[in-house]
């Protein structure tokens, strides 16, 4: 197991995000989470990313207890995230190439030689792979100097992907990574990260409310409602009349 | 689609545009204009001002602002004069001066990241309670005569160049460097950009701001120093009122209120306006009341020519 979720709750004020909520995540497993609006998805992935922490309840990365007190000790731990919100995610009047290295910027020495200390922005450098990392998330972006506020809503996706993706998480959560996205855009986000998943090992969980795609791409779907999983089967012996059963409740 | 990108840069750049044909004009229009003295004169009159406003548009910048600037600025000059008027080494005194402003910054970026204040809360506290220590250590009075040395800053020349000038244009470089090209200078953007986004990627907003509220506060007691050395006093009422000029100057410069958008060198801009126009109305003997109503009518334009930017930038869908 490489990552372990064990009777989670998370209430905000006298909402009952989630309940005792446990959770598996496999080596090179994809997982999709789905559940109706308001299940608990987005607190779930924000308690994986170290945004808040659980009201209750542990979680264990391969075998080792781990407190996030923050996002960044969860990328520390090589976790990284797209959340649903654009506003949780992108600064709108800065260029694509500092939202993609957002808090993790890269910086060179001002004198290499004489006073090593002094950090300047690495700017060229960031650039450069800003257009790479694009590049390889297949969404085109015309400059990476324009500022987000430029941009649809798919291509602001694209960026918050390439930025999880650059340094290679051992974890990636995905909350609703498909949502503005045109159709062919869509495909091409599955196809990346299904070679995410596969070639590459990355595991990852993937919340979406389009069940066509969740049976292509996750080989394991975890049900969420009012906070608590109420059911869990893989894609190949399940069909989508009997998830969407589970997701809304009831015989 | 050039010429969107051209309306751009002339927007982004509006405040050095209007500076011009300000100059231009009054160079042919106002006796006495465009002279090196009288530009000496702007230069000399926007220094403190300028000083100050440095630290307002890197609060401004995060996404906060600091009502606080006044008080600090004449806390500084009070403790500062008090300390090298008994006796204390300049350098002593000086140090003591900037660490009563950082202390005041200090205060400010905890009530708003510790206590959970909103800025306006938590600065105008201290705008209040500084002022208030201010005139309490000197029990309202102004203090005189300070050590020439102890002036220099305020009032030195340096070869042909007022010492001023000097550290504005020196203080401008500095911070603007800082802005653009460090990390910090990144993050404070980004903060006032899109707190949330900021936090949620691993910035660590809390020591962002509060670094953002001491400098300011060291800022302001410079411009204390300075203020103390350009009058040869030190009143407890100095800078009474310098905030709203400080924030006017910064969002004529095209600093966003909203946090994240526009620059340093933009701010002074709106700074040597503000002291133009002064300046120019004083040549035409205009009554200095005037001049609030003219700031006003400036920061309207200000606001609607920032909105023009946002709208000419953003994705039409
Ligand atoms: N920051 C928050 N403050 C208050 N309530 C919240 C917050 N985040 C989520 N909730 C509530 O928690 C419940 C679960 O929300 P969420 O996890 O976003 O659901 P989902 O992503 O499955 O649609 C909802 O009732 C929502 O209103
Ligand atoms: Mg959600």
């Amino acid at each position: 197991m490489l990552l372990q979720l064990e009777n989670v709750s998370k209430s905000f004020g006298e909402v009952r995000a989630l309940e005792n909520v446990s959770f598996v995540l496999n080596y090179h497993e994809i997982v999709g989470l789905v559940g109706g609006n308001g299940a608990g998805k987005s607190t779930l992935i924000k308690i994986l990313a170290g945004v808040f922490p659980p009201d209750k309840g542990r979680i264990y990365l391969e075998g080792q207890e781990v407190v996030f007190r923050n996002p960044k000790e969860a990328h520390n731990h090589g976790i990284y995230t797209v959340h649903q919100k654009m506003e949780e995610i992108l600064a709108p009047h800065h260029d694509v190439t500092a939202n993609i290295f957002m808090g993790e910027e890269v910086t060179r020495p001002l004198f290499r030689s004489f006073i090593p200390f002094i950090k300047v922005l690495a700017k060229r450098e960031m650039e450069k792979e800003a257009e790479e990392i694009l590049s390889r998330v297949g969404i085109r972006i015309d400059s990476v100097r324009r500022p987000i506020v430029s941009y649809s809503g798919g291509q602001r996706q694209a960026v918050a992907l390439a930025r999880a993706i650059r340094k290679k998480p051992k974890i990636l959560l995905l909350d609703e990574p498909t949502a503005a996205l045109g159709v062919k855009e869509k495909f091409q986000v599955l196809r990346l990260i299904r070679r995410l998943g596969k070639e590459e090992g990355i595991s990852i969980v993937i919340v979406s409310h389009n069940l066509e795609e969740v049976f292509e791409v996750v080989d394991r779907i975890v049900v969420l409602r009012n906070g608590q999983v109420v059911g869990e089967c893989s894609p190949s012996q399940a069909t989508k009349e009997r998830v969407v059963q589970m997701i809304v409740g009831g015989e | 689609m050039k010429r969107r990108e051209f309306l751009k840069t002339v927007l982004d750049n509006s405040v050095w545009v209007i500076l011009s044909i300000f100059l231009i004009f009054n160079a042919f229009y106002t006796p006495r204009f465009f002279t090196v003295l009288n530009l000496r004169n702007i230069l000399i009159h926007s220094s403190i001002l300028g000083i100050v406003v440095i630290g307002e548009s890197l609060c401004l910048l995060s996404g906060h602002f600091d009502l606080s600037v006044e008080s600090t600025l004449a806390l500084a000059a009070v403790v500062g004069s008090l300390l090298v008027k008994n006796g204390m080494g300049i350098f002593t005194s000086i140090l003591a001066m900037l660490l009563s402003g950082g202390m005041v910054g200090l205060v400010n970026g905890m009530l708003i990241r510790k206590v959970g204040l909103n800025a306006f809360v938590a600065t105008l506290i201290t705008y209040i309670g500084v002022r208030g220590t201010a005139l309490g250590i000197v029990e309202g009075k102004t203090i005189w005569n300070l050590p020439p040395s102890f002036c220099f800053l305020g009032a030195g020349t340096i070869w042909l160049f007022p010492v001023q000038i000097l550290l504005l244009i020196g203080l401008y470089g500095v911070f603007h460097l800082l802005l653009i090209t460090t990390r910090f200078g990144r993050h404070v953007y980004l903060v006032g950009d899109n707190q949330l986004a900021a936090r949620i990627s691993g910035i660590n907003v809390d020591r962002v701001v509060v670094s953002v509220f001491v400098l300011s506060g060291f800022l302001s007691a410079f411009a204390g120093l300075v203020m103390a050395g350009r009058l040869n006093s030190a009143s407890p009422l100095f800078g009474t009122g310098m905030v709203f000029e400080a924030m006017s100057a910064a969002i004529i410069g095209g600093i966003s209120l909203r946090g994240g958008v526009g620059s340093l060198p933009m701010a002074l801009g709106g700074v040597l306006l503000l002291s133009s126009i002064s300046n120019v109305l004083n040549l035409h003997a205009v009554s200095p009341y005037w001049i609030q109503t003219i700031r006003a009518i400036m920061i309207l334009f200000a606001v609607v020519l920032d909105s023009l930017k946002r709208r000419l930038v953003r994705y039409e869908e």
